[in-house]
């Protein structure tokens, strides 16, 4: 969940030396390379490398469901969240977790309508044609970039900022290390990871919580907040009750559009898609809710916070040491490495199926595809390490434009999958519409109304085009092959 | 002003922490039965 930007990281201190920090690097790049070649084996076609043969049983699923959706905002923002925004702040970074319940019964149905799918793109441009697909795909595309650009900014300031790992070093590591698994392994070597990932950082979370209930009670960080920072406890802090409102329709924007999630969703084994996704939002619910109290507890506990992004490592690192500063660490690596690899796999689907195979306008083979998917992971990873070598620290802001234009996919993605009666006219224009005001908004009046102006314009929009125009869409055309369906939808006679 | 009680405070923080450990023994548990199924993969 990419609720706000990593803001720079200027602890006084670091909480870990440079040599463990290299060390914990180096034993976990090992480690993820090592397991990316295992599971690369199973890798050979490229159904297996792209979706993982379709078949992924409820626990990985689970697990890839909750890890993708951790990033290293959600560990190291949570704890800054609440202690700006207060219990509220919280409560409002775990509604994010609505959007993996809402897409639950939705990654059903995409299994259904499309069982040899492989893109959120793809079925867009079955469903509405290129009306639809171009504003859809330049939204994914610019929405998977600029997440994937900040996770390696994050890599990278987040790294110096807990080892004193110099920023390109720790950067390049990260983005190296995940292009290489992802590489060799492709969806096998990404879903397998987020298991391993999901574990760590969970039992993590729970540990440096437990250290924190050890030494402070809840009651008297009650006490001490009640006593020092009583907004922070208020019941009606109107810029939380706003921000819980846009991070919840961001979040719904972000999962319903993005490749990341439609990619697991054909990935997984028939009727595992809506248990894994409900089951993945009950597990990632209170991760945010854990991780923001060790922001609420740092001023009880006596630790002074100079930057609000450094309370959790800094509260863990007190409590437990040199052991806490090290675990801190690993989750903060699972957190970056579980999401960059998602993004580099599920975005180098939508290059493949949906930029390179229509502009040569034939079927390419399994082999190349494969071949062509390895490129645009080294592609993808280059252009994302390029960008994020300068570290230009507006460049993670950009990340926030994508609210509006996420919250404006909502409807045409919910209303094509379950109505027949929403054409392209419709889709296209909530979309171009819905993205436009809602960055007006975004510059008008601020961040907090923008995914909420998207989404809301957008609603209108498509509702009234497809009440003016109804259309009556044969969903089997969903599951027809992709060399037939090429000459459908180009001239879009899959609508009436 | 309207402040959250404690006792919501501690239902949040220890239901939170709960979750997130019963989340990942749950995980590990999926694990051994898709593997006793032969349904990891």
């Amino acid at each position: 969940m990419n609720t706000c930007e990593v803001s720079p990281l200027l602890a006084q201190g670091t909480i870990l030396s440079p040599t463990a920090g290299y060390l914990m690097l180096a034993i976990f790049s090992v480690l993820w390379i090592a397991l990316g070649i295992w599971w690369g084996r199973r890798a050979q076609s490229y159904d297996g490398f792209a979706v993982a043969g379709r078949n992924v049983g409820l626990a990985l699923a689970t697990a890839t469901a909750v890890a993708t959706w951790i990033t290293s905002n959600t560990t190291m923002l949570a704890p800054q969240f609440a202690l700006q925004l207060g219990i509220w702040g919280a409560l409002a970074y775990s509604t994010a977790s609505f959007g993996l319940f809402a897409f639950a019964p939705m990654s059903g149905r995409i299994r259904q309508l499309m069982p040899k799918g492989y893109t959120a793109v793809e079925f867009v441009r079955r469903r509405y044609g290129r009306i639809g697909s171009i504003p859809f795909l330049l939204i994914s595309l610019f929405y998977a970039m600029t997440w994937l650009i900040s996770m390696a900014m994050a890599g990278g300031k987040l790294l110096n900022v807990l080892s004193g790992i110099p920023y390109e070093v720790g950067m390049s590591v990260v983005v190296g290390v995940c292009v290489l698994y992802t590489l060799f392994g492709g969806m096998y070597a990404v879903i397998g990871t987020d298991f391993i990932q999901s574990i760590i950082i969970l039992i993590g979370l729970v540990v440096v919580a437990i250290a924190v209930l050890l030494h402070v009670d809840i009651a008297e960080v009650h006490h001490r907040l009640e006593t020092e920072r009583p907004m922070l406890l208020s019941v009606l802090f109107p810029a939380a009750l706003m921000a819980l409102f846009n991070n919840m329709l961001f979040g719904f924007g972000e999962i319903f559009h993005s490749n990341v999630w439609w990619s697991r969703a054909f990935a997984m084994r028939e009727g595992v898609g809506p248990k894994a996704y409900a089951l993945g939002g009950l597990l990632w619910l209170p991760v945010p809710i854990v991780a923001g109290f060790l922001g609420l507890a740092a001023p009880a506990l006596g630790i002074g916070i100079s930057q609000p992004d450094t309370a959790g490592p800094l509260v863990a690192a007190t409590l437990l040491g040199t052991g806490g500063a090290l675990l801190v660490f690993v989750v903060v690596f699972c957190s970056l490495a579980s999401s960059i690899d998602s993004l580099l796999a599920a975005t180098s689907d939508l290059l493949v199926n949906d930029v390179v195979e229509r502009s040569v306008r034939r079927p390419l083979s399994d082999q190349d595809k494969r071949k062509l998917s390895m490129y645009c992971i080294i592609a993808l990873g280059g252009v994302a390490w390029a960008v994020a070598w300068p570290n230009i620290g507006t460049l993670a802001t950009v990340l926030f434009f994508a609210g509006p234009l996420v919250g404006s996919c909502i409807w045409p993605i919910v209303g094509g999958l379950y109505l027949k009666t929403p054409g392209p006219v419709a889709a296209g224009s909530a979309m171009i519409i819905g993205s436009a005001l809602g960055l007006v908004a975004y510059f008008a009046i601020g961040w907090f109304v923008a995914s909420l102006v998207g989404a809301a314009v957008s609603g209108i929009v498509f509702a009234v085009v497809t009440l003016a125009s109804p259309n009556q869409f044969d969903f089997s055309l969903l599951s027809e092959p992709s060399d037939r369906i090429g000459s459908l939808d180009e001239s879009n006679t899959g609508m009436s | 002003m309207l402040i959250f009680p404690v006792w919501l405070v501690q239902f949040l923080v220890i239901g939170g922490l709960a979750l997130c450990g019963a989340g990942a023994v749950a995980l590990i548990v999926f694990l051994i039965v898709d593997k006793r199924s032969k349904q990891v993969w």
